[in-house]
Protein backbone atom coordinates (compact mmCIF):
# COMPACT_ATOMS: atom_id res chain seq x y z
CA UNK A 1 0.00 0.00 0.00
CA UNK A 2 2.64 2.29 1.03
CA UNK A 3 4.74 1.91 -2.46
CA UNK A 4 1.50 3.14 -3.99
CA UNK A 5 1.31 5.79 -1.96
CA UNK A 6 4.67 6.62 -2.96
CA UNK A 7 4.17 6.26 -6.65
CA UNK A 8 0.79 8.17 -6.86
CA UNK A 9 2.96 11.03 -5.09
CA UNK A 10 5.65 11.04 -7.97
CA UNK A 11 3.00 10.70 -10.47
CA UNK A 12 1.90 13.88 -9.05
CA UNK A 13 5.18 15.86 -9.16
CA UNK A 14 6.27 15.13 -12.38
CA UNK A 15 2.80 15.92 -14.05
CA UNK A 16 2.59 19.55 -12.31
CA UNK A 17 6.18 19.95 -12.27
CA UNK A 18 6.43 19.69 -16.13
CA UNK A 19 4.14 23.01 -16.78
CA UNK A 20 6.45 24.46 -13.79
CA UNK A 21 9.54 23.98 -15.61
CA UNK A 22 7.98 25.03 -18.82
CA UNK A 23 7.05 28.36 -17.39
CA UNK A 24 10.79 28.90 -15.28
CA UNK A 25 12.22 27.99 -18.74
CA UNK A 26 10.11 30.82 -20.57
CA UNK A 27 11.29 33.46 -18.08
CA UNK A 28 14.86 33.40 -18.92
CA UNK A 29 13.99 32.95 -22.59
CA UNK A 30 11.44 35.82 -22.51
CA UNK A 31 14.12 38.26 -21.02
CA UNK A 32 16.47 36.94 -23.79
CA UNK A 33 14.17 37.43 -26.67
CA UNK A 34 13.71 40.91 -25.62
CA UNK A 35 17.08 42.08 -25.05
CA UNK A 36 17.05 41.01 -28.81
CA UNK A 37 13.80 42.85 -29.79
CA UNK A 38 15.29 45.55 -28.28
CA UNK A 39 17.97 45.76 -30.77
CA UNK A 40 16.43 47.13 -33.60
CA UNK A 41 14.03 49.11 -31.39
CA UNK A 42 11.01 46.78 -31.72
CA UNK A 43 10.35 46.71 -27.72
CA UNK A 44 8.33 49.93 -28.02
CA UNK A 45 6.83 49.07 -31.44
CA UNK A 46 2.75 47.66 -30.93
CA UNK A 47 3.27 45.30 -33.47
CA UNK A 48 6.79 43.77 -32.62
CA UNK A 49 7.48 40.07 -33.00
CA UNK A 50 4.32 37.60 -31.62
CA UNK A 51 7.18 34.92 -30.02
CA UNK A 52 8.66 36.98 -26.88
CA UNK A 53 5.03 38.02 -26.28
CA UNK A 54 3.92 34.32 -25.64
CA UNK A 55 6.81 34.25 -23.32
CA UNK A 56 5.40 37.05 -21.89
CA UNK A 57 2.09 35.63 -21.70
CA UNK A 58 3.23 32.54 -20.02
CA UNK A 59 5.47 34.23 -17.47
CA UNK A 60 2.44 36.27 -16.61
CA UNK A 61 0.17 32.90 -15.45
CA UNK A 62 2.37 31.20 -13.45
CA UNK A 63 0.71 28.44 -11.73
CA UNK A 64 0.27 29.67 -8.10
CA UNK A 65 -3.20 28.09 -6.31
CA UNK A 66 -2.33 28.86 -2.92
CA UNK A 67 -1.57 32.76 -3.88
CA UNK A 68 -3.87 34.05 -1.02
CA UNK A 69 -2.98 31.40 1.60
CA UNK A 70 1.08 32.65 0.53
CA UNK A 71 0.75 36.10 0.56
CA UNK A 72 -0.91 35.56 4.32
CA UNK A 73 2.09 33.33 5.58
CA UNK A 74 4.55 35.52 3.95
CA UNK A 75 3.48 38.64 5.81
CA UNK A 76 3.11 36.46 8.92
CA UNK A 77 6.94 35.31 8.52
CA UNK A 78 7.62 38.82 7.85
CA UNK A 79 6.12 40.15 10.94
CA UNK A 80 7.72 37.26 13.43
CA UNK A 81 10.86 37.61 11.89
CA UNK A 82 11.07 41.60 12.59
CA UNK A 83 9.69 41.57 15.61
CA UNK A 84 10.19 38.68 17.44
CA UNK A 85 13.09 36.25 15.87
CA UNK A 86 15.30 39.54 14.98
CA UNK A 87 15.57 41.47 18.10
CA UNK A 88 15.77 37.91 20.23
CA UNK A 89 18.71 36.77 17.46
CA UNK A 90 20.41 40.38 17.97
CA UNK A 91 20.50 39.55 22.02
CA UNK A 92 21.79 36.22 20.87
CA UNK A 93 24.62 38.01 19.08
CA UNK A 94 25.83 40.21 22.04
CA UNK A 95 25.61 37.64 24.57
CA UNK A 96 27.69 34.71 22.66
CA UNK A 97 31.00 34.86 20.58
CA UNK A 98 30.89 34.71 17.02
CA UNK A 99 32.89 31.26 17.66
CA UNK A 100 30.50 29.91 19.44
CA UNK A 101 27.66 30.35 17.18
CA UNK A 102 29.68 29.18 14.61
CA UNK A 103 30.39 26.07 16.15
CA UNK A 104 27.11 25.24 17.25
CA UNK A 105 26.34 25.42 12.98
CA UNK A 106 29.20 22.88 12.45
CA UNK A 107 27.59 20.77 14.96
CA UNK A 108 24.40 20.38 13.30
CA UNK A 109 26.03 20.46 10.15
CA UNK A 110 28.07 17.43 10.60
CA UNK A 111 25.43 14.93 12.10
CA UNK A 112 23.06 16.10 9.03
CA UNK A 113 26.13 14.24 7.56
CA UNK A 114 23.21 10.80 6.00
CA UNK A 115 21.17 13.54 4.44
CA UNK A 116 24.05 15.20 2.13
CA UNK A 117 25.81 11.36 1.84
CA UNK A 118 22.48 9.72 0.87
CA UNK A 119 21.32 12.18 -1.62
CA UNK A 120 24.98 12.64 -3.62
CA UNK A 121 24.75 9.22 -3.71
CA UNK A 122 21.40 8.90 -4.82
CA UNK A 123 22.10 11.83 -7.74
CA UNK A 124 25.55 9.49 -8.14
CA UNK A 125 28.01 11.70 -7.33
CA UNK A 126 29.94 9.53 -5.95
CA UNK A 127 33.07 11.53 -5.39
CA UNK A 128 31.30 14.08 -3.34
CA UNK A 129 29.72 11.30 -0.83
CA UNK A 130 33.29 10.37 0.17
CA UNK A 131 34.01 13.95 0.69
CA UNK A 132 31.17 14.29 2.11
CA UNK A 133 32.35 10.37 4.65
CA UNK A 134 35.88 11.99 5.15
CA UNK A 135 34.53 15.32 6.48
CA UNK A 136 32.67 13.37 8.88
CA UNK A 137 35.49 11.15 10.20
CA UNK A 138 37.34 13.94 10.07
CA UNK A 139 35.37 16.26 11.72
CA UNK A 140 33.49 14.26 14.41
CA UNK A 141 37.31 13.51 15.65
CA UNK A 142 39.73 16.07 15.06
CA UNK A 143 36.91 18.34 14.81
CA UNK A 144 35.91 17.68 18.73
CA UNK A 145 32.68 15.89 17.69
CA UNK A 146 32.05 18.50 14.42
CA UNK A 147 31.99 21.19 17.02
CA UNK A 148 34.57 22.43 14.54
CA UNK A 149 34.94 22.39 10.82
CA UNK A 150 38.90 21.57 10.46
CA UNK A 151 37.96 19.65 7.35
CA UNK A 152 37.18 22.68 5.37
CA UNK A 153 39.59 25.16 6.96
CA UNK A 154 42.62 22.81 6.88
CA UNK A 155 41.71 19.87 4.09
CA UNK A 156 39.85 22.42 1.73
CA UNK A 157 36.76 19.82 1.75
CA UNK A 158 34.45 21.50 1.49
CA UNK A 159 30.34 20.41 2.42
CA UNK A 160 28.27 19.04 -0.73
CA UNK A 161 24.86 20.00 0.21
CA UNK A 162 22.56 18.18 -0.90
CA UNK A 163 18.70 17.47 0.17
CA UNK A 164 15.93 14.80 -1.32
CA UNK A 165 14.53 18.31 -2.97
CA UNK A 166 17.39 18.62 -4.94
CA UNK A 167 17.84 15.30 -5.57
CA UNK A 168 14.19 15.18 -7.48
CA UNK A 169 15.03 18.58 -9.16
CA UNK A 170 18.00 16.77 -10.27
CA UNK A 171 16.52 14.04 -12.06
CA UNK A 172 13.83 16.85 -13.78
CA UNK A 173 11.69 16.61 -11.33
CA UNK A 174 10.38 20.27 -11.41
CA UNK A 175 9.73 22.14 -7.91
CA UNK A 176 5.04 21.97 -7.97
CA UNK A 177 2.97 24.99 -6.63
CA UNK A 178 4.94 27.64 -4.37
CA UNK A 179 4.24 27.53 -0.80
CA UNK A 180 5.57 29.34 2.02
CA UNK A 181 5.63 27.48 5.35
CA UNK A 182 4.94 28.86 8.78
CA UNK A 183 8.09 29.82 10.58
CA UNK A 184 10.65 28.38 7.90
CA UNK A 185 9.39 30.37 4.72
CA UNK A 186 9.64 29.74 1.23
CA UNK A 187 9.41 26.37 0.10
CA UNK A 188 7.33 24.34 -2.85
CA UNK A 189 5.70 21.53 -3.40
CA UNK A 190 8.52 18.75 -4.55
CA UNK A 191 10.84 20.45 -1.61
CA UNK A 192 8.12 20.36 1.58
CA UNK A 193 7.10 16.90 0.45
CA UNK A 194 10.74 16.02 0.08
CA UNK A 195 11.32 17.42 4.06
CA UNK A 196 9.46 13.87 4.93
CA UNK A 197 11.92 12.23 3.18
CA UNK A 198 15.01 13.49 4.45
CA UNK A 199 13.56 13.55 8.16
CA UNK A 200 13.94 9.54 7.82
CA UNK A 201 17.51 9.60 8.26
CA UNK A 202 18.17 12.97 9.75
CA UNK A 203 19.34 11.99 13.26
CA UNK A 204 17.77 15.18 14.54
CA UNK A 205 14.01 14.20 14.47
CA UNK A 206 12.40 12.02 16.27
CA UNK A 207 10.52 8.85 14.85
CA UNK A 208 8.39 6.75 16.43
CA UNK A 209 9.69 2.99 16.57
CA UNK A 210 12.76 3.87 14.68
CA UNK A 211 15.88 2.21 15.98
CA UNK A 212 18.01 5.15 15.92
CA UNK A 213 16.42 7.93 17.61
CA UNK A 214 19.56 9.79 18.50
CA UNK A 215 19.14 13.11 21.07
CA UNK A 216 15.24 13.42 21.59
CA UNK A 217 13.47 11.96 23.01
CA UNK A 218 9.91 12.59 21.22
CA UNK A 219 8.96 14.78 18.25
CA UNK A 220 8.43 18.39 19.97
CA UNK A 221 11.87 18.26 21.67
CA UNK A 222 13.41 17.61 18.25
CA UNK A 223 11.25 20.41 16.50
CA UNK A 224 12.52 22.58 19.65
CA UNK A 225 16.69 21.54 18.61
CA UNK A 226 15.63 22.50 14.81
CA UNK A 227 14.19 26.10 15.72
CA UNK A 228 17.26 26.11 17.71
CA UNK A 229 19.68 25.42 14.82
CA UNK A 230 17.61 27.62 12.74
CA UNK A 231 17.84 30.56 15.33
CA UNK A 232 21.66 29.93 15.71
CA UNK A 233 21.98 29.90 11.83
CA UNK A 234 19.11 33.31 10.91
CA UNK A 235 21.02 35.32 13.79
CA UNK A 236 24.33 36.27 11.64
CA UNK A 237 21.73 36.51 8.47
CA UNK A 238 19.73 39.16 9.93
CA UNK A 239 21.23 41.89 7.81
CA UNK A 240 20.89 39.64 4.73
CA UNK A 241 17.21 39.07 4.89
CA UNK A 242 16.83 43.11 6.23
CA UNK A 243 19.09 44.35 2.91
CA UNK A 244 16.92 41.87 0.36
CA UNK A 245 13.52 42.82 1.70
CA UNK A 246 14.58 46.60 2.14
CA UNK A 247 13.93 48.02 -1.35
CA UNK A 248 11.26 45.46 -2.11
CA UNK A 249 7.89 46.91 -3.68
CA UNK A 250 6.18 43.81 -2.83
CA UNK A 251 7.85 41.33 -0.83
CA UNK A 252 5.54 38.11 -1.62
CA UNK A 253 6.84 38.07 -5.41
CA UNK A 254 10.33 38.91 -4.35
CA UNK A 255 10.67 36.16 -1.98
CA UNK A 256 9.06 33.91 -4.12
CA UNK A 257 11.71 34.96 -6.99
CA UNK A 258 14.27 34.77 -4.98
CA UNK A 259 13.15 31.45 -3.44
CA UNK A 260 12.99 29.83 -6.93
CA UNK A 261 16.23 30.79 -8.26
CA UNK A 262 18.10 29.76 -5.54
CA UNK A 263 16.82 26.03 -5.38
CA UNK A 264 16.91 26.73 -9.16
CA UNK A 265 21.19 27.14 -8.84
CA UNK A 266 21.44 24.86 -5.92
CA UNK A 267 20.20 21.99 -8.36
CA UNK A 268 22.54 22.94 -10.91
CA UNK A 269 25.21 22.84 -8.87
CA UNK B 1 33.67 28.85 -59.01
CA UNK B 2 36.98 31.03 -59.04
CA UNK B 3 34.49 33.34 -56.82
CA UNK B 4 33.27 30.87 -54.82
CA UNK B 5 37.24 29.73 -53.89
CA UNK B 6 37.87 33.62 -53.26
CA UNK B 7 34.60 33.95 -51.14
CA UNK B 8 36.02 31.31 -49.03
CA UNK B 9 39.21 32.36 -48.55
CA UNK B 10 38.07 36.24 -47.63
CA UNK B 11 35.86 34.13 -44.82
CA UNK B 12 38.71 32.32 -43.24
CA UNK B 13 40.83 35.11 -43.30
CA UNK B 14 37.88 37.10 -41.47
CA UNK B 15 37.21 34.41 -38.94
CA UNK B 16 41.46 34.36 -37.99
CA UNK B 17 41.01 38.26 -37.85
CA UNK B 18 37.36 37.99 -35.82
CA UNK B 19 39.12 35.48 -33.21
CA UNK B 20 42.20 37.67 -31.85
CA UNK B 21 39.63 40.52 -32.15
CA UNK B 22 37.15 38.77 -29.96
CA UNK B 23 39.57 37.91 -27.63
CA UNK B 24 40.47 41.24 -27.06
CA UNK B 25 36.84 42.81 -26.28
CA UNK B 26 36.76 40.80 -23.40
CA UNK B 27 40.21 41.56 -21.93
CA UNK B 28 39.16 44.99 -22.48
CA UNK B 29 35.92 44.32 -20.75
CA UNK B 30 37.75 42.67 -17.87
CA UNK B 31 40.46 45.74 -17.67
CA UNK B 32 37.59 48.15 -17.51
CA UNK B 33 36.14 46.18 -14.63
CA UNK B 34 39.20 45.68 -13.08
CA UNK B 35 39.89 50.07 -13.16
CA UNK B 36 36.56 50.82 -11.60
CA UNK B 37 36.61 47.99 -9.07
CA UNK B 38 39.91 49.77 -8.05
CA UNK B 39 38.68 53.21 -8.48
CA UNK B 40 35.14 52.40 -6.07
CA UNK B 41 37.96 50.49 -3.76
CA UNK B 42 39.97 53.88 -3.63
CA UNK B 43 36.92 56.23 -3.30
CA UNK B 44 35.58 54.12 -0.55
CA UNK B 45 38.99 54.28 1.29
CA UNK B 46 39.14 57.99 0.83
CA UNK B 47 38.92 59.34 4.87
CA UNK B 48 38.43 63.06 2.87
CA UNK B 49 35.54 62.09 1.14
CA UNK B 50 31.83 62.37 3.00
CA UNK B 51 29.83 59.30 2.26
CA UNK B 52 27.55 61.69 -0.28
CA UNK B 53 30.49 62.12 -2.26
CA UNK B 54 31.44 58.87 -2.31
CA UNK B 55 27.99 57.71 -3.36
CA UNK B 56 28.29 60.18 -6.21
CA UNK B 57 31.75 59.29 -7.22
CA UNK B 58 30.57 55.52 -6.98
CA UNK B 59 27.67 56.40 -9.45
CA UNK B 60 29.67 58.24 -11.99
CA UNK B 61 32.12 55.55 -12.64
CA UNK B 62 29.09 53.23 -12.88
CA UNK B 63 27.36 55.21 -15.86
CA UNK B 64 28.67 54.38 -18.87
CA UNK B 65 28.55 51.11 -18.19
CA UNK B 66 25.18 49.94 -17.31
CA UNK B 67 22.20 50.43 -19.81
CA UNK B 68 19.68 51.40 -17.48
CA UNK B 69 17.19 52.24 -20.13
CA UNK B 70 17.09 48.86 -21.35
CA UNK B 71 17.58 47.44 -17.66
CA UNK B 72 13.39 49.44 -16.89
CA UNK B 73 12.11 47.68 -19.97
CA UNK B 74 13.26 44.51 -19.51
CA UNK B 75 11.84 45.34 -15.31
CA UNK B 76 8.22 45.51 -16.76
CA UNK B 77 8.41 42.63 -20.10
CA UNK B 78 6.56 43.80 -23.31
CA UNK B 79 3.49 43.01 -22.32
CA UNK B 80 3.29 45.14 -19.91
CA UNK B 81 5.10 47.68 -21.47
CA UNK B 82 2.30 48.32 -24.09
CA UNK B 83 0.11 49.45 -21.35
CA UNK B 84 2.38 52.38 -20.37
CA UNK B 85 1.29 55.53 -22.58
CA UNK B 86 4.45 57.68 -23.73
CA UNK B 87 4.84 60.11 -20.50
CA UNK B 88 4.30 57.09 -18.03
CA UNK B 89 6.92 55.21 -19.74
CA UNK B 90 9.35 58.12 -19.79
CA UNK B 91 8.48 58.68 -15.61
CA UNK B 92 9.48 54.74 -15.31
CA UNK B 93 12.54 54.89 -16.45
CA UNK B 94 13.46 57.98 -14.46
CA UNK B 95 12.07 56.47 -11.54
CA UNK B 96 13.93 52.93 -12.13
CA UNK B 97 17.29 54.56 -13.19
CA UNK B 98 17.60 56.74 -9.95
CA UNK B 99 16.20 53.46 -8.31
CA UNK B 100 19.33 51.50 -9.96
CA UNK B 101 21.91 53.82 -9.55
CA UNK B 102 20.96 54.22 -5.55
CA UNK B 103 20.99 50.87 -5.13
CA UNK B 104 24.32 49.86 -6.59
CA UNK B 105 26.27 52.61 -4.60
CA UNK B 106 24.83 51.60 -1.50
CA UNK B 107 25.36 47.94 -1.73
CA UNK B 108 29.21 49.23 -2.91
CA UNK B 109 29.36 50.40 0.84
CA UNK B 110 29.43 46.88 1.64
CA UNK B 111 32.65 46.19 -0.03
CA UNK B 112 34.46 48.81 1.29
CA UNK B 113 36.76 45.83 3.72
CA UNK B 114 36.17 43.19 1.50
CA UNK B 115 39.06 41.54 -0.68
CA UNK B 116 37.74 41.32 -4.25
CA UNK B 117 38.80 40.19 -7.47
CA UNK B 118 37.78 40.00 -11.05
CA UNK B 119 37.38 37.36 -13.56
CA UNK B 120 37.79 36.32 -16.91
CA UNK B 121 34.90 37.19 -18.63
CA UNK B 122 33.07 34.68 -20.90
CA UNK B 123 31.42 34.51 -24.27
CA UNK B 124 28.19 32.74 -23.96
CA UNK B 125 26.46 33.99 -27.14
CA UNK B 126 28.06 36.32 -29.90
CA UNK B 127 25.88 39.01 -28.08
CA UNK B 128 26.33 38.09 -24.73
CA UNK B 129 29.11 38.25 -22.11
CA UNK B 130 29.32 37.06 -18.49
CA UNK B 131 31.86 38.83 -16.19
CA UNK B 132 32.04 37.57 -12.86
CA UNK B 133 33.56 39.53 -9.80
CA UNK B 134 34.28 38.04 -6.74
CA UNK B 135 34.10 38.74 -2.97
CA UNK B 136 36.43 37.02 -1.10
CA UNK B 137 34.65 36.58 2.38
CA UNK B 138 36.13 34.76 5.64
CA UNK B 139 33.75 32.09 5.22
CA UNK B 140 32.93 31.51 1.24
CA UNK B 141 33.36 33.96 -1.72
CA UNK B 142 30.16 35.78 -2.96
CA UNK B 143 29.78 36.10 -6.86
CA UNK B 144 28.84 39.04 -8.70
CA UNK B 145 28.13 38.11 -12.38
CA UNK B 146 27.83 41.02 -14.79
CA UNK B 147 25.76 40.71 -18.13
CA UNK B 148 27.02 41.99 -20.79
CA UNK B 149 24.98 42.61 -24.16
CA UNK B 150 26.09 44.08 -27.74
CA UNK B 151 24.63 46.88 -28.56
CA UNK B 152 24.05 48.82 -31.91
CA UNK B 153 26.84 50.78 -31.93
CA UNK B 154 28.94 47.47 -30.66
CA UNK B 155 29.76 48.77 -27.19
CA UNK B 156 29.15 45.76 -24.65
CA UNK B 157 26.84 47.35 -21.82
CA UNK B 158 25.36 45.65 -18.41
CA UNK B 159 21.99 44.74 -18.76
CA UNK B 160 21.60 42.65 -15.41
CA UNK B 161 23.34 41.55 -12.35
CA UNK B 162 23.54 38.38 -10.44
CA UNK B 163 24.08 38.38 -6.62
CA UNK B 164 25.15 35.19 -5.76
CA UNK B 165 23.25 33.59 -8.83
CA UNK B 166 20.19 35.58 -8.11
CA UNK B 167 19.06 37.60 -10.77
CA UNK B 168 18.31 41.77 -9.83
CA UNK B 169 16.07 41.81 -13.11
CA UNK B 170 14.15 38.76 -12.11
CA UNK B 171 13.61 39.73 -8.87
CA UNK B 172 11.90 43.04 -10.30
CA UNK B 173 10.39 41.60 -13.23
CA UNK B 174 8.49 39.19 -10.39
CA UNK B 175 7.48 42.27 -8.57
CA UNK B 176 6.25 45.01 -11.22
CA UNK B 177 4.22 41.65 -13.05
CA UNK B 178 2.71 41.06 -9.54
CA UNK B 179 1.70 44.69 -8.54
CA UNK B 180 0.38 45.52 -12.66
CA UNK B 181 -1.76 42.17 -12.07
CA UNK B 182 -3.81 43.71 -9.80
CA UNK B 183 -2.95 47.47 -9.98
CA UNK B 184 -2.62 50.22 -12.63
CA UNK B 185 0.13 51.42 -14.45
CA UNK B 186 -0.32 54.96 -12.89
CA UNK B 187 -0.52 53.26 -9.10
CA UNK B 188 2.63 51.74 -9.43
CA UNK B 189 4.47 55.08 -10.56
CA UNK B 190 2.85 56.33 -7.66
CA UNK B 191 4.32 53.33 -5.48
CA UNK B 192 7.80 53.88 -6.70
CA UNK B 193 7.72 57.68 -6.06
CA UNK B 194 6.64 57.12 -2.79
CA UNK B 195 8.97 54.74 -1.48
CA UNK B 196 12.71 55.93 -0.95
CA UNK B 197 15.35 54.04 -0.64
CA UNK B 198 16.30 52.78 2.85
CA UNK B 199 19.70 52.80 4.17
CA UNK B 200 21.74 49.35 3.73
CA UNK B 201 22.41 48.24 7.67
CA UNK B 202 25.63 46.32 7.91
Amino acid sequence: MKKFQFLFIVFLFTNITLYAQAANKTMDNAIESEIDAGFDDSFDDELSDEFSDEFAVAQQQEFDPLSGYNRFMTNFNDGLYRHVVFPLGRGYRTITPKQFRESVGNFFLNLEFPIRFANNLLQLKFQNSLEETERFLVNSTIGLAGLFDPASSWLKIKAHDEDFGQTLGHYGVGGGFYLVLPFFGPSNLRDTLSLVVDWQIDPFFYQEGRSYNLLPINFWQSIGLKSFQYFNEYSDNIEAYENLTKDAIDIYPLLKSVYEQNRQKEIDE
Amino acid sequence: MRDVRKSIVVLFVAMFLALPLMANELDDLKITMQSKVDEIMKTLKNPKLLQCEQDMKISQLADGMFDYELMAKLSIGKRNWRKFSASQRKEFIELFVVRMKESYTQKAHLLSDEKVTVEDAVQVKPKRVYLTVLIHGSKNNTDIKYKYYKDRSGKWLIYDVEIAKISILQTYRAQFAEVLSSKSVEELLHELKKQKIKKISS
